[in-house]
């Protein structure tokens, strides 16, 4: 298993948002989190990305236990992410934030910086900027690497989102909602996206409300509902769960 | 001995509570410092001693004076230095830029009107003393020492129970919608400005007295007191300010009676510090604008 | 020395107060407490260069890694607090670097230090520029660059790709203080003359000033800045009595014309 949680729970004040979950995700699969909206779906993702310590509860990656590390320190260990509100960095182009996503696998620091030839890009820094440019052609955003980013379209900007992401070669990446907003051509896009992720060896979890994204492309579907696991299991088994139907996806299931 | 200490730095507390208070009160409705208010809190021990000295008034009058002009300088302050940059937007620090030039002129105008030497303050009238216990404590004392308690107990009794008060709480609170509810955010502003400058030149009447001389460089030394003793007490937060100010007074004159005498002003940001490094949010402040992250 | 070189000297050590804020800033660490930096940096140097005879160059930088370590102590408070807090967290530590020194006698407490040699030239400051420059424009192209932007603008997206915030923040103020004590350094060689009422917090704003009037999207800004801060009073000399007082007329004015600094919002540059 890569990444394997028990009993996690985060409590903010009187309420519990994450009240004792546990799951684990395979590695080399596309996994689903799905629920209704307050169910702690985001809140799991902060948590398991380090951007919120848990109240309570274990965490493991790759079996090594990283529960209260630093959002930098589990980006290291190989836990990427993208956010649902996107945050790019304005001030910087698309290539630029791509490169801020490859921070952690390049070496050097000010004092590197400082005292490195003028003029001349480092070994390291050339490298890396290959791969980002290796990664923009990915998401189909090559001819807007100088683009300021204010300057993209949102659907643009989530792929940008996605590449960053992708940037520190992650064995692990969470995507929050990608799909927010996109009509249906680009969903398929990021549809086709998310399977060649998976395809080059990066396990996917993703949060989704998009229904018929989420079935076309999991391996597998864990339901939240209220902080709590409500069920688990393939697609299949998920659309015909009749606690889910009910408590989520009603009549309506399938119109999105 | 130690009462006596005590004392004496509740009276110099309670008048650095008042320049406090000011920058609360401005921080509270407009999410800014005010870099000025230390030359604000310096005319108005200007316009106190000047009362004193050439119109031979009671120091009653004086302070009376001082408050009234520090109000109209705070007041023309907000309308030439905060505003007209609030209105054009823009980066935050713009109306820092503004405050330090605004400071600038102020200083400089009033070392080309009274000269850059020191200044002795007049006693004004008999200074007796009165004898509590093991505590001693002089006319001049007691005068701050009241001073300083009315003019809080005046602006507890603003802000709590009065309309006026009512509407700069919800200008702290949200400008917009206290603009929905009718109440005019500017007006608001201005009337903060106008009774945190009155109480920065009451202020610098009673330090006046206190320390017995002034100069036009008081200021600079006193803001940036005055803004570690609202950090203290928990930005935005008047009571807070009081308190700080109280504690920071006593603390002072505690460390000249008992230790190195000239270190004494570090105590302030010595103070700030440990207050910066084990709770930020102030002793009363909640820690909505603190969020800071290692 | 001629006026014009004085003159020179003067902007050159302002462009170098300017560069060193600017560092910081550029990671969000706003600090009105630079002249402590300075002044750190201006009292070791003369110390070392004026009365043990150690070779100016080596003063220089022994004074800039004095201020780099207060900066690091700096630092570390900071880290625990932003916006307002930390401007009012470095105004104090720049007091209380003020204090220490009216205080300790060995420096000669208020009257300060006396008799320091000139070592100062003009060619041996533009050499000091271009170097910082140059670190700056380094800093700005490279992978800490970049992420000093990222922690500027967004510190949870920042650290969530990896950037450890800790690290940019307390390094940048490191490198920054670095440059002011170098920066004190050549002042007071240049001054011949130093006390602790020269390293108030005016000197403090005045840096501030600097990088906030010329803009700090590029090095340029603090540059223009300190220019524009440090020529307009001398062209403005026939002024004479009332030149501080116009100068405060148009900081205000230069707020009000240019909220966003003169050299203005960030241009995108190619990578």
């Amino acid at each position: 298993m890569l990444l394997r949680l028990e009993e996690v729970r985060k409590r903010f004040g009187g309420y519990e948002a994450v009240a004792g979950i546990s799951f684990e995700v395979a590695a080399g699969s596309i996994h689903s989190l799905i629920g209704p909206n307050g169910a702690g779906k985001t809140t799991l993702l902060n948590l398991i990305s380090g951007v919120l310590p848990p109240t309570a509860g274990r965490m493991w990656f790759h079996d090594a236990e990283f529960t209260g590390r630093r959002a930098d320190q589990i980006l290291a260990m190989g836990i990427a992410r993208n956010f649902q509100h996107v945050r790019l960095f304005r001030t910087l182009s698309v290539r630029e934030n791509v490169l801020v996503g490859r921070h952690a696998r390049i070496r050097g620091g000010f004092l590197a910086a400082i005292f490195a030839l003028p003029f001349r890009p480092t070994t390291a820094e050339r490298a890396a900027r290959a791969r980002v440019d290796e990664l923009l052609e990915f998401v189909g955003l090559a001819h807007r690497r100088d683009t300021r980013v204010d300057d993209l379209t949102m659907v643009e900007q989530r792929r940008v989102e996605i590449a960053r992401a992708l940037a520190s070669d992650p064995a692990l990446l969470l995507l929050d909602e990608p799909a927010a907003g996109m009509n249906p051509a680009e969903v398929e896009g990021l549809t086709q996206l998310m399977r060649r992720i998976c395809e080059r060896g990066t396990t996917v979890m993703l949060v989704e409300h998009h229904m018929r994204l989420v079935m076309a492309v999991s391996h597998r579907v864990t339901v939240l509902t209220m902080g709590t696991l409500l069920a688990q299991g393939t697609p299949e088994e998920i659309r015909q769960h009749p606690q889910v139907i009910s408590a989520y996806l009603g009549n309506e299931g399938w119109a999105s | 001995m130690l009462q006596q200490q005590l004392v004496n730095g509740l009276m110099l507390g309670a008048a650095y509570a008042l320049v406090a208070i000011g920058y609360s009160l401005v921080f509270g409705v407009l999410k800014l410092v005010h870099l000025a208010h230390g030359e604000v809190f310096m005319i108005g021990a200007f316009i106190g001693l000047q009362s004193v000295l050439w119109f031979k008034v009671s120091p009653v009058v004086a302070l009376l004076a001082a408050a009234a002009g520090s109000a109209v300088l705070g007041m023309i302050l907000e309308l030439v230095a905060f505003r007209p940059i609030r209105a054009r937007g823009g980066h935050f620090l713009a109306p820092m830029v503004s405050t330090i030039g605004a400071a600038l002129v102020i200083q400089e105008v009033a070392t080309k009107l009274f000269g850059s030497e020191p200044i002795g303050f007049p006693q004004t009238g008999t200074v007796t003393s009165w004898q509590f216990g093991a505590v001693q404590v002089s006319s001049v004392q007691l005068f701050i020492l009241l001073a300083s308690v009315i003019s809080m107990l005046a602006l507890h009794l603003l802000v709590a129970h009065t309309r006026y008060g009512m509407a700069m709480r919800a200008v702290a609170e949200s400008p917009g919608t206290a603009a929905i509810l009718g109440i005019n955010p500017n007006n608001v502003i201005l009337l903060t400005f106008a009774v945190a400058s009155a109480l920065g030149g009451v202020a610098g009447v009673l330090l006046g007295l206190s320390f017995n001389s002034i100069s036009p460089y008081i200021g600079i030394d006193m803001g940036i007191k005055g803004m570690a003793i609202m950090l203290i007490g928990g930005l935005g937060n008047i009571y807070g300010a009081m308190l700080g100010g109280l504690l920071l007074g006593a603390v002072e004159v505690l460390s000249v009676a008992y230790f190195e005498s000239s270190y004494r002003d570090a105590f302030a940001f010595g103070l700030m510090i440990i207050i910066v490094l084990f709770r930020p949010q102030g002793l009363f402040g909640s820690s909505y604008h603190v969020e800071g992250r290692a | 020395m001629s006026y014009y070189e004085s003159v020179a000297i003067v902007l050159a050590i302002n462009v170098l107060m300017g560069i060193s804020l600017y560092i910081p800033m550029a990671a969000g660490q706003i600090s009105l407490g630079h002249a402590g930096f300075m002044a750190i940096g201006a009292y070791v140097c003369a110390l070392l260069a004026s009365q043990s005879g150690v070779a100016f160059a080596l003063a220089l930088l022994a004074g800039g890694v004095a201020a780099a370590l207060a900066g690091l102590t700096v630092g570390f408070p900071a880290l625990r607090v932003r916006g307002i807090y930390l401007i009012i967290l470095t105004m104090g530590f720049g007091e209380i670097v003020r204090i220490f020194f009216l205080n300790f006698e060995p420096t000669g407490g208020p009257s300060g230090l006396r008799g320091i040699k000139p070592l100062t030239t003009l060619s041996g400051l533009v050499i000091a520029c271009v170097i910082a420059i140059g670190v700056a424009v380094q800093l700005r192209r490279s992978r800490v660059g970049r992420a000093m932007i990222a922690v500027h603008e967004d510190e949870g997206a920042a650290e969530a790709m990896g950037i450890h915030l800790m690290y940019v923040k307390l390094m940048s103020f490191a490198v920054g203080a670095f440059i002011a004590g170098v920066a004190g350094g050549f002042y007071a060689h240049y001054a011949m003359f130093i006390e602790p009422a020269q390293f108030g917090f005016l000197r403090s704003a005045e840096a501030f000033l600097f990088v906030v009037l010329g803009g700090f999207s590029t090095v340029l800004g603090p540059i223009v800045g300190a220019a524009f801060v440090t020529l307009l009073p001398e062209v403005l000399r026939f002024i004479q009595e009332w030149r501080m007082t116009f100068f405060g007329v148009l900081l205000v004015a230069a707020a009000l014309w240019r909220p966003d600094g003169l050299i203005g919002p960030r241009r995108l540059k190619g990578s």
